[in-house]
């Protein structure tokens, strides 16, 4: 079994700094690449090596399988922990780097071709008997695709089958806009993933997003570290997370995460990997997809097990046995997770752009923060506009909502517009607190989520604010007579 | 110093007079009030109108101020004049970027006649596709832009001849 | 310094007499004023909501720095004049604040007979321009004129100082380093043309504005080319293909926000050193004024009263006090400046002549500024009089005032006949400012001796043609004659004339002099030799 005496961090931002963390804990040097736009990230300036890498743009420079080939080579890195998303769930990239003799912490490319690929997953879900949503591929029906996909009824869901984080997504609701609706899933898939490969399923309303996380050695043991709630989203990304699901029966909660531990184990999955469930009003769940990576809320995992995720990554990759079984895995206390985007929920929650003028995190017990960002830097058009993830591990659910909303309330980013208040208003919310959520949850509650109106005498407030506190309103300064003599005329 | 201030869209006039210690200000017809800024440590400030005070977080780049309060943050645009009397004479002309990007795809060209809500351009940004319509039927004057080129926000994407008055 | 200590009793019946006389007087005014600015022909109202223009006061406000004054200056030129239907002589000009600078904004009113020049026209842009090059004041000029009245054009054209002493001024202003921005709103033809020319800055509105030395009309008059104002000398043409604009613009909005950021850039103008105190209201309500000045300009009231409504505390140090006592001379503050004041507090004497002489020489030498209030009905006469050397010594106090370098402000409170009109900085002797009040008179001789002798000279004309007049018909020429001499000598007459530069509120005298003041102190000014004084 290989060590790993130096790890290549291919990725960025916040979990560039998170990996980064566990290294040094391990005493593992840690190398960073990074695009000149990433130049001031605070991971950059974490690591003990730092590698240019170059590419036609920010993002193709991280997707660039030889630029981390030729950086693990200059600095001898023997390890690669991708992150989520870029190259994680690159088969291609995994295969490459085995052949140079790179360990690749993750799982093996075969798992991540047929779980990675959301058809080939759902064909192999099929044969082995885990439940499923009604669903089409374009293998399956090849030029009756579209016919096909008209006859799951409505409304249909259109996924890229390469990737996912809401790309290459399209929800149908009307058959005429079907054939639009696979051409721009297409393009987008494309264009984010390289595969323009799509299927269509059937879209279950009002459903509830479930994953359990799972975790495989390279001796057949899987175990499972408890389930999250993943359904508040905006444009099919997840902004909420927590641990554990909120009214979910003790039944309930381990047949899905039994499930799950047994799809990985029929799969022969090692490494880290999540297994995403709809569940159902009536209490049905089915297999979604598995996203064979570390995912990007996987913090509230950690909070709520005391474990490290990473290191647990890090230790199988070097052909350790976990050490825990399942019934040492306790969870205590309840876990959230915000993403703070640089988006505007006012606006279709398009991303914000600007240099960050004021920026400053909250800290305190219970609170983590994983943050990729510090004040002066720019929000580009370049990546993803997440600034940071807030988690807050409380005893109980109440008090993990309430020390949530008291974090919010203690993060002043100014300069680009955020989330932050959308998110404190969402927390704030009836239905979230009893637990009445699903992944429609937003567009549901749209107009009770929009900000509190404002009356005349804070708009004045802001616009007086606002006159005082700019250079723009600057006057030049008058004399006598001037100053006694107001606005006269004669 | 008068100014028009936008602040959620909408513009405000905002008229200061009076020398440094007992600033007066209005907006729009409202009556002039006294008012005053008080500048704390780390952006944060004090701001009395009148008899109404809130406490705010701020911060101003360019034309630009952020401010927090009311649980909420805002951006002010402070307009310049010669550039705002000038863009009152576009309104409902010119459609303009939502958000910095890149043109991927032009529709249209000088001349060519569209019908309210047709798409005329493609943009991406962050990886978003976004349509750029035409909010009303017209004649497109002049396209600003070509595929491949970028473009900060606001900036004028396509133009449309004026409206003939009737 | 001590404060005048005021005698008047608000409670006499002589107060309340003068009072509600001059109460009367003021609405009169405020009533005229307000016509001026604000009649006009509906059919013309409705012409420039069509062009899309605005009016011109609307312009002037989008102009001003918000919370600062306007000094309109002449608002009632021409009011007697062609039938009264060219208010403000057809174009508005006054000195206000624009991007924190003073300035001289000068308006045509478009409003009135489409902005046409008459001869008065031309008398007061002549005169605004002459202003601004004495109190070096950066020129705005919102252009939007028809061009001359044809059918007055010879009092507006061929002389010294009429419509070529304007474009003459620019060019003097140009080279003074003193600043002018033209902003073209409408058509700016034949020498008009040369107003944004001339300027430093010109800004011209699509549409609406255009420059051309012969208008189409006269173009297809002249060479057959047909062309449209636009194609001929619009905003497009002399910004981009002439070069004799400098900047095109959509709107008038859009313009005058161009012309405020333009003003935004000039250097702030260094005001000569001269110390500024603390200013102080004056103690006496200035409103008391209308109390004090009598409704008859035979009657005399104590010109010490109405400088302690005007001064800063109504402080005043009087020089000289008790020789030549029907002059008031002293010093006193006006917005924490140090400035003289000469007022009349009746006939000029040989003695009140060489205080004045005295006090100004002293004025001359430390460059303080002088406020002359003119109640003067004329020198002295009579034997004793003229042996006692009279008329030398009020040519000495005319010597000495001619020459002086430092700014003089005149304002005419009462009466203003003959030669004494010379000696307290009349219009002739290039005052910075001059206003009138309400109530003042102005000519070269007292009304009553003067119509005495027209009616005597018109009576004897007709004895000569053989006419035998019956004591009515003698009255009613008397009548006539009076009534014309009245007419002429009056403020109204004087400001149609532009025998100054306006008509003021007398409550506003204070204010008023504070902004010319100021402008005044824009420029160095310094000692000056005197001619010979005969002793």
């Amino acid at each position: 079994m290989p060590d790993i005496t130096q790890v290549l961090i291919a990725n960025r931002g916040e979990i560039a700094c998170r990996i980064l963390r566990t290294l040094n804990r391990m005493d593992i040097p840690g190398v960073v690449v990074y695009h000149f736009a990433d130049a001031d990230s605070p991971a950059v300036k974490m690591a003990a090596t730092a590698v240019q890498i170059h590419g036609p743009t920010p993002v193709a420079a991280y997707l660039d399988v030889e630029n981390m080939i030729a950086a693990c080579k200059e600095t001898g890195a023997d390890a690669v922990h991708p992150g989520f998303g870029f190259l994680a769930e690159n088969p291609k990239f995994a295969k490459r780097l085995a052949r140079e003799g790179i360990t690749f912490i993750g799982p093996h490319p075969g798992a991540m071709e047929l779980l990675g690929n959301k058809v080939s997953a759902r064909t192999f879900c099929m044969d082995n008997g885990f439940p499923l949503i009604t669903s089409v591929t374009e293998a399956e029906a090849k030029e009756n695709f579209i016919e096909s996909a008209r006859k799951i009824g409505l409304p249909i869901l259109i996924k890229a089958a390469a990737g996912g984080g809401g790309k290459g997504m399209q929800i149908v609701r009307d058959h005429r806009s079907l054939d639009q609706a696979v051409l721009l899933a297409k393009n987008e898939a494309q264009r984010s993933f390289g595969d323009d490969e799509v299927y269509a399923e059937r879209l279950l309303e009002e459903p509830r997003h479930i994953e359990v996380q799972i975790m495989g050695d390279l001796h057949g043991n899987v175990v499972h570290l408890g389930e999250r709630e993943c359904s508040i989203q905006r444009r099919f990304q997840k902004i909420i997370e927590e641990s554990p699901a909120p009214m979910l029966t003790r039944e309930l909660r381990e047949k899905i995460c039994t499930t799950a531990v047994e799809i990985a184990r029929r799969a022969n999955y090692h490494n880290a990997g999540t297994v995403e469930f709809i569940l159902a009003p009536d209490n049905e769940f089915y297999f979604l997809e598995m996203n064979t990576r570390l995912q990007v809320e996987h913090p509230v995992t950690e909070m709520v097990t005391g474990l490290d995720l990473v290191e647990l990554q890090i230790r199988i990759a070097r052909g350790e046995t976990l050490p825990l079984v399942q019934d040492q895995i306790k969870t205590t206390g309840h876990a959230i997770e915000l993403r703070l985007y640089a988006e505007d929920p006012a606006n279709d929650f398009l991303p914000s752009t600007g240099a960050l003028l004021a920026y400053s995190l909250p800290t305190g017990k219970g609170i983590r923060i994983e943050n990729g960002f510090a004040r002066g830097m720019q929000v580009t058009s370049a990546f993803d506009p997440m600034l940071a993830k807030l988690i807050v591990h409380e005893k109980n659910r109440n008090q993990a909502i309430a020390l949530a909303l008291q974090a919010l309330n203690d993060t002043l980013v100014l300069g680009v517009t955020t989330n932050i208040d959308f998110l404190a208003r969402i927390l704030a919310h009836q239905a979230f607190r009893a637990g009445r959520i699903h992944t429609g949850f937003i567009p549901t509650h749209t107009k009770e989520l929009a900000p509190l109106p404002l009356n005349q005498e804070q708009r004045d407030l802001l616009l007086a604010a606002a006159a005082l506190g700019s250079r723009e309103f600057s006057d030049p300064v008058l004399t006598e007579p001037y100053t006694s003599l107001g606005d006269w005329r004669n | 110093m008068q100014r028009r201030i936008n602040l959620c869209d909408k513009p405000y006039l905002v008229t200061r007079i009076g020398p440094p210690r007992t600033q007066q200000l209005k907006v729009d017809d409202g009556q002039f009030q006294p008012v005053r800024l008080t500048s704390m440590k780390n952006g944060q400030a004090m701001i009395q109108l009148g008899g109404s005070r809130v406490h705010v977080q701020m911060a101003v780049k360019g034309e630009t101020v952020y401010i927090r309060a009311f649980n909420q943050t805002f951006a002010l645009d402070i307009l310049n004049p010669v550039e705002q009397a000038a863009r009152g004479n576009f309104e409902g002309n010119t459609c303009r970027a939502p958000m910095p990007g890149t043109v991927v795809t032009v529709d249209v060209e000088a001349g060519t006649r569209v019908m309210e809500g047709q798409s005329m351009m493609t943009i991406e940004s962050m990886k978003i596709l976004t349509n750029i319509c035409a909010p009303r039927e017209g004649e497109v004057a002049r396209v600003h832009f070509e595929p491949g080129s970028t473009f900060g926000k606001n900036a004028a994407l396509i133009t449309l001849t004026k409206k003939e008055t009737v | 310094m001590r404060r005048i200590k005021s005698k008047v009793n608000p409670l006499s019946s002589d107060f309340c007499t003068y009072q509600h006389h001059n109460h009367t007087l003021l609405e009169k005014f405020h009533e005229h004023q307000h016509r001026a600015r604000v009649d006009r022909p509906e059919r013309d109202v409705e012409r420039l909501k069509k062009q899309n223009k605005l009016r011109v006061h609307d312009r002037i406000d989008l102009l001003l720095d918000p919370g600062t004054p306007f000094l309109e200056l002449s608002v009632l030129a021409a009011n007697l004049a062609y039938g009264g239907t060219v208010p403000s002589a057809g174009v508005v000009s006054g000195i206000g604040i624009v991007s924190g600078l003073e300035v001289m904004i000068m308006a045509s009113d478009s409003s009135i007979k489409g902005g046409a020049w008459y001869p008065l026209t031309v008398k007061k842009m002549v005169r605004t321009l002459d202003i601004a090059i004495e109190n070096h004041l950066p020129v705005i000029h919102l252009v939007d004129a028809a061009g001359a009245y044809l059918p007055l054009q010879s009092g507006l054209f061929p002389d010294r100082h009429m419509a070529g002493r304007m474009f003459r001024n620019q060019c003097i202003l140009s080279a003074m380093g003193v600043e002018q921005v033209a902003l073209v709103l409408g058509h700016s033809t034949a020498g008009g043309a040369y107003i944004p020319t001339l300027s430093d800055y010109s800004i011209m509105v699509r549409g609406t504005g255009g420059v051309f030395l012969g208008g189409p009309p006269l173009v297809k008059a002249a060479t057959g080319e047909e062309v449209t104002a636009d194609e001929l000398g619009g905003a497009d043409v002399h910004s981009a293909i002439s070069g004799t604009a400098d900047y095109a613009v959509d709107s008038e909005p859009e313009g005058l926000a161009l012309v405020r950021e333009i003003v935004g850039t000039f250097p702030g103008r260094a005001k000569k050193a001269v110390e500024q105190r603390e200013p102080e209201d004056p103690y006496y309500d200035p409103r008391e004024l209308y109390g004090v000045i009598p409704d008859d300009v035979k009657k005399q009231f104590d010109m010490r009263e109405v400088i302690a409504r005007i001064v800063d505390g109504s402080r005043f140090h009087e020089f000289k006090p008790d020789f030549g006592t029907t002059v008031v001379c002293g010093f006193a503050f006006l917005y924490g400046w140090r400035v003289g004041i000469i007022g009349n507090n009746g006939v000029l004497f040989s003695d009140s002549a060489l205080k004045c002489t005295q006090f100004m020489q002293i004025c001359n030498r430390d460059q303080v500024p002088l406020i002359f209030l003119q109640n003067i009905t004329g020198f002295m006469i009579g034997k004793a009089y003229e042996h006692g050397g009279i008329t030398k010594n009020g040519a000495k106090m005319l010597m000495v005032q001619s020459n002086l370098d430092v700014p003089k402000l005149t304002i005419m409170t009462n009466g203003s006949f003959g030669a004494g009109n010379y000696a307290m900085c009349g219009r002739a002797f290039d005052a910075r400012f001059l206003f009138s009040w309400p109530n003042s008179q102005i000519s070269v001789m007292g009304m009553e001796q003067a119509v005495k002798t027209l009616t005597q000279i018109r009576l004897k004309s007709l004895e000569r043609q053989g006419k035998i007049l019956s004591k009515q018909e003698v009255d009613k020429i008397q009548e006539d004659i009076s009534q014309d001499y009245l007419e002429k000598s009056g403020a109204y007459y004087a400001t149609s004339e532009l025998w100054d530069d306006g008509i003021i509120d007398p409550a506003d005298t204070r204010k008023v002099l504070g902004i010319c003041l100021s402008v005044a102190l824009n420029r160095e000014f310094g000692k000056t030799p005197n001619g010979i004084l005969r002793v």
